[in-house]
């Protein structure tokens, strides 16, 4: 037995050696060529973020948060320049994060966030969209521990080199590919992507009390006191936003009423524009989330005036 | 336990290096214990089932042996109520007073019948029929009653196929739980080979097809028809590849420990016709019906009508077994209709291959004939995967149509379109050109490692790490 097990460890060895080596060459490989593009997608909005932006406004959040904010209009209005670090498909782990690796660089003068109506919601979603914030996870230990929130086993999970890059390689490839390619590089908006579509279904909606029926992730009420709390030993101006919904509510939701008690206690402006009558028109969104360009103008303006309003 | 969890790799190694540092006279004990272990991970309440069914069969098997001719059938038909009343009292009870509620309200009667919202038990399907294939073998005599209750008991749960199969025999399981299990470096590797790629098959193919699949069925009017009919193409791979990686880690997993559990598929999208098709599909259940079902009615030796009629009739009861719903029956009915369908037609195809000259292209005929099983196939699993009747009857309409969204999902497609032409040539290489020139088998080890090295590699760069459950689980 002791023979045959010298034998096996032996090959177990070797394969553990070529996939070292193979892990680490490609692994870097992909990380020089994830970080070596032009920033002209999803992908290099969070390294733009991470790594590169100077702006002095910040808007951050999920989707609603980057096609609502128009940042021209912002830097136009109160006079900062502005980016919009808002994500399709992320929530208030991220937004934080991306404020920690900000905060690492430089101290914006005002940050806008966007808070979802069902924010706080207990669902493994916010936490596997973490893993947007892998390739970042050597360069960034201010976010680590966000990270490592998405599995007990990511810091082992980490080791490799390839594993940050899971599911990039397409977009890694098709990026250099195109990278100096002017076809491919949209107009500088400073984040914001405007939608175009107006959308096209008959009848109203209602948010019920069913949609309300969730439990509260104590996770993200950290992370959104955290946000709150940096912004204030930072001396940001933080401004909390629920951007417009078709839906018409017929409540307060769960997570907004925690989130603007909270802001309240730590006398943050919040603003909630779910119910807000001037937006319940179809010719504003392109889904029932999500403002298009004439909603996102109409919005923006409005966001700037609650801004003013209160003594910017 | 999941098997593509952190959890289950910890699990796996602490046990592995255990098994074989005690002496043989504890091997069992230790595989019981982890096999409890690995089930009350899921539901731990639920061990208390399988601990009934075990003890039922297990004294049903001694009893049997010993009885007289008279008294054999009523115990076989108490071991067949244990175990078929469980399952259906678990798995079916809510669909049939939901149906029979609907026939009485249509025939005027008002009545409520409340259906209890149980959990099923996870792998209950699985493991009812393997304790019944041992109590079946024993009333038949093949097979001799199991007197150590510990043996008895970890046949039924050995935790590489408790949940999802293989569904094994008596006959290739227990003898092997009183062989000592030495190690042996031949069967780590094959077993960790086999293991590699079911992971493979798991997470880089099934996992990613998911998110294809899912998102365009679970909004099916909202998508046109080439969305529709590909997502109903990745979802025949997405289902083999599912439930053949889960095959493959436990055959891996017990061969490490020196176990053999019977093959569960046989790369089932290269057949050449239906008949085929469940030769080499989820193996240890077609055969299960066949010799405990089939043959039983008659087999092939019936009227071509009776035979017909006995086709679909275990088809649709497979269906049944799949799920308690409408869509498992007919996603079974269909599939005994193609198997009707192939035998009224038999003779017909050899003489439609000589007219058309496609008896002298087998280049040409073998690519087709598996084109078009696998079309056929992938029709039927639209009642597997859909929500529900309705979304399948949406689904079949849609195909046709150009209007809806034509869902990419990013470079989704595309990683799906690489996943499978993966899945396939590895396929086609093995039924084709198995050679000992590359891949597993090749004599130089450094070769060897570097490809071991690269199926690793792929899973970091392609697989899909948070996909979460095997769909047959449910069943």
């Amino acid at each position: 037995m002791k023979e045959n097990l010298k034998v096996l460890l032996k090959k177990f060895l070797l394969v553990l050696f070529v996939t070292v080596v193979f892990d680490q060459t490609i692994g870097h490989a992909l990380n020089y060529f994830y970080f070596k593009h032009q920033p002209i997608s999803d992908i290099s909005t969070t390294t733009y973020v991470a790594d590169h932006c100077r702006q002095q406004a910040l808007v951050l959040g999920s989707s609603r948060a980057c096609h609502h904010y128009i940042s021209n209009d912002i830097k136009a209005g109160i006079d900062l320049t502005c980016y919009n670090a808002g994500a399709d498909g992320e929530y208030i782990l991220y937004s934080y994060a991306m404020l920690k690796c900000v905060l690492m660089r430089y101290t914006p003068k005002v940050v806008i966030l966007d808070l979802l109506p069902d924010e706080f919601k207990i669902s493994q979603q916010n936490y596997d969209r973490l893993s947007v914030l892998l390739p970042y996870y050597q360069n960034h230990p201010e976010i680590r521990s966000i990270i490592e929130l998405k599995s007990p086993y990511e810091r082992a999970k980490l080791l490799s080199e390839i594993y940050p890059f899971n599911s990039l390689i397409l977009p890694i490839v098709s990026l250099n590919i195109h990278e100096n390619n002017q076809e491919f590089k949209p107009d500088d908006q400073n984040g914001f992507l405007p939608l175009t579509d107006t959308i096209n279904i008959d009848g109203n909606r209602f948010i019920d009390s069913v949609y309300d029926n969730y439990r509260i992730d104590p996770e993200l009420v950290k992370a959104y006191r955290s946000v709150i709390q940096d912004c204030r030993s930072h001396r940001i101006k933080l401004y909390v936003f629920v951007s417009p919904l078709l839906y018409s509510s017929r409540f307060t939701t769960k997570s907004i009423k925690i989130a603007s008690q909270i802001a309240l206690d730590n006398k943050i402006p919040f603003f909630d524009f779910t119910n807000d009558k001037i937006f319940k028109g179809k010719i504003y969104f392109t889904d029932f989330g999500h403002l298009n360009n004439n909603g996102a103008k109409l919005y923006t303006a409005e966001v700037l005036a609650e801004i003013k309003a209160t003594h910017y | 336990m999941l098997f593509n969890s952190f959890q289950f790799v910890i699990f796996f190694t602490i046990l592995v290096v255990l098994f074989y540092a005690i002496p043989f006279k504890w091997k069992w004990l230790l595989l019981l214990i982890a096999s409890c272990y690995f089930y009350i991970a899921y539901i731990p309440v639920y061990i208390l089932i399988l601990a009934f069914t075990i003890t039922v069969d297990y004294f049903v098997g001694v009893f049997l042996e010993k009885a007289t001719a008279r008294s054999r059938k009523p115990l076989l038909i108490i071991s067949i109520i244990a175990n078929i009343g469980l399952l259906f009292f678990f798995k079916y009870y809510a669909f049939f007073t939901e149906n029979i509620s609907f026939v009485l309200s249509h025939m005027g009667y008002r009545t409520k019948i409340s259906p209890f919202n149980l959990i099923l038990p996870i792998g209950l399907s699985f493991h009812t029929f393997q304790s019944l294939s041992y109590i079946i073998e024993v009333y038949r005599g093949n097979q001799k009653a199991e007197k150590h209750f510990g043996i008895y008991a970890l046949y039924v749960m050995f935790f590489p196929q408790l949940v999802a199969g293989p569904i094994e025999r008596p006959q290739n399981m227990l003898h092997q739980f009183y062989e000592d299990r030495k190690f042996n470096p031949d069967d780590i590797t094959a077993g960790l080979t086999q293991m590699l790629r079911g992971f493979f098959k798991k997470l880089v193919v099934a996992d990613r097809l998911a998110i294809y699949v899912n998102a365009v069925y679970n909004r099916p009017a909202s998508h046109n028809g080439i969305s529709l009919i590909t997502a109903t193409i990745f979802f025949a791979f997405q289902i083999y590849c599912d439930f053949s990686g889960y095959s493959d880690i436990a055959i891996g997993a017990a061969r490490i420990l020196g176990y053999k559990l019977v093959t569960n598929f046989n790369n089932p999208y290269l057949a050449r016709n239906i008949n085929e098709f469940w030769k080499r599909w989820h193996i240890s259940l077609t055969t299960w019906f066949r010799d405990y079902l089939y043959i039983p009615l008659g087999g092939n030796r019936v009227q071509p009508m009776h035979l017909y009629f006995n086709l679909l009739l275990v088809f649709t009861i497979s269906g049944l077994w799949h799920g308690a719903s409408w869509n498992f029956i007919l996603w079974g009915l269909l599939n005994g209709l193609y198997l009707v369908f192939l035998r009224i037609t038999w003779k017909f195809w050899p003489r439609f291959y000589t007219l058309t000259g496609l008896d002298k292209l087998d280049w040409l005929k073998i690519p087709l004939q598996m084109t078009i099983t696998t079309v056929f196939v992938s029709l039927s699993w639209v009642f597997f995967r859909a929500n529900n009747i309705h979304d399948a009857a949406i689904i079949f309409k849609q195909m046709s149509s150009f209007k809806g969204h034509l869902f990419t999902g990013g470079y989704t497609f595309h990683y799906c379109l690489i996943a499978i032409l993966i899945l396939l040539l590895y396929e086609i290489k093995a039924e084709y050109f198995e050679g000992s020139y590359i891949r597993f088998k090749n004599t130089n080890y450094l070769f060897r490692s570097c490809y071991y090295a690269l199926v690793v590699v792929t899973i970091a760069m392609l697989g899909v790490f948070d996909g979460g459950q095997f769909i047959y689980f449910q069943f």
